[in-house]
């Protein structure tokens, strides 16, 4: 048994070659891509989860400084109250150190000009008598 | 009868005020602002001049400690002998009037 081909039949051929060829390759680089597809959404899906989870612990942490940020500017509220309160009640509780010292002296100046003048009455009253 | 001295008797009544003064400051002592106040409620006329040449004055008798600041205030505080002075311990030489002791 012998084959022939004619001009035709081996155009026909080499055109059936090459058409199965580029379907294989067609095909398998379909393949591919929806793997690399596969691959990239799992990838994506992961980094989201990890950001989300990220997130929630930065958002959490953010909540406790917030939170001590705020007791602490209480804090401070109530140290400047009770400072006003202090400053308030100083002037009724105390006497200034330069206000004692000047009326203490004053009022002794007067003492021993008191004295003065009653010994001066008590002279004169003697001298009189005599 | 000679002349009463006023002068001398206001030199020496503000001699005496300072003591005084002073001996209510210990014992941390006091700038010269708050002893002329006292010493202008007994002489409204005082002057801060006359206030320095009298604590000067009783800082060469060290009956007083005066620091002269670099600021230009004056700090005193009674030295050891100013307080016995003051608190009628030991006998005044002339120079302050210090009242004969009453009470």
């Amino acid at each position: 048994m012998s084959v022939e081909f004619n001009l035709a039949n081996l155009i026909f051929v080499v055109i059936a070659l090459f058409s199965g060829g580029w379907a294989l390759l067609k095909i398998i680089a379909i393949q591919f891509e929806r793997g690399l597809k596969r691959d990239l959404q799992e990838q994506f899906r992961l980094q989201e989860v990890a950001s989300k989870a990220h997130y929630l612990q930065l958002n959490t942490r953010l909540d406790v400084l917030d939170s001590a940020a705020k007791a602490d500017a209480g804090q401070w509220q109530r140290v400047e109250r009770e400072l006003l309160n202090l400053k308030a009640d100083m002037p009724l509780h105390y006497v200034r150190r330069e206000d004692y010292i000047r009326g203490q002296s004053v009022l002794e100046a007067k003492l021993d000009g008191l004295g003065t003048k009653l010994e001066n009455a008590q002279l004169r009253a003697l001298k009189n008598a005599s | 009868m000679h002349q009463i001295d006023h002068a001398r008797l206001r030199r020496e009544a503000l001699r005496w005020l300072i003591l005084l003064t002073l001996n209510n400051a210990r014992p941390i002592g006091a700038f010269e602002g708050l002893i002329l106040s006292v010493a202008q409620s007994e002489y409204p006329d005082a002057t801060p001049l006359e206030l320095r040449r009298e604590m000067d004055y009783l800082h060469d008798r060290e009956l007083v400690k005066v620091d002269k600041q670099p600021n230009g205030k004056w700090f005193a505080e009674l030295s050891r002998f100013g307080v016995d002075v003051a608190e009628y311990t030991i006998v005044c030489e002339p120079g302050i009037a210090r009242p004969a002791k009453y009470w």
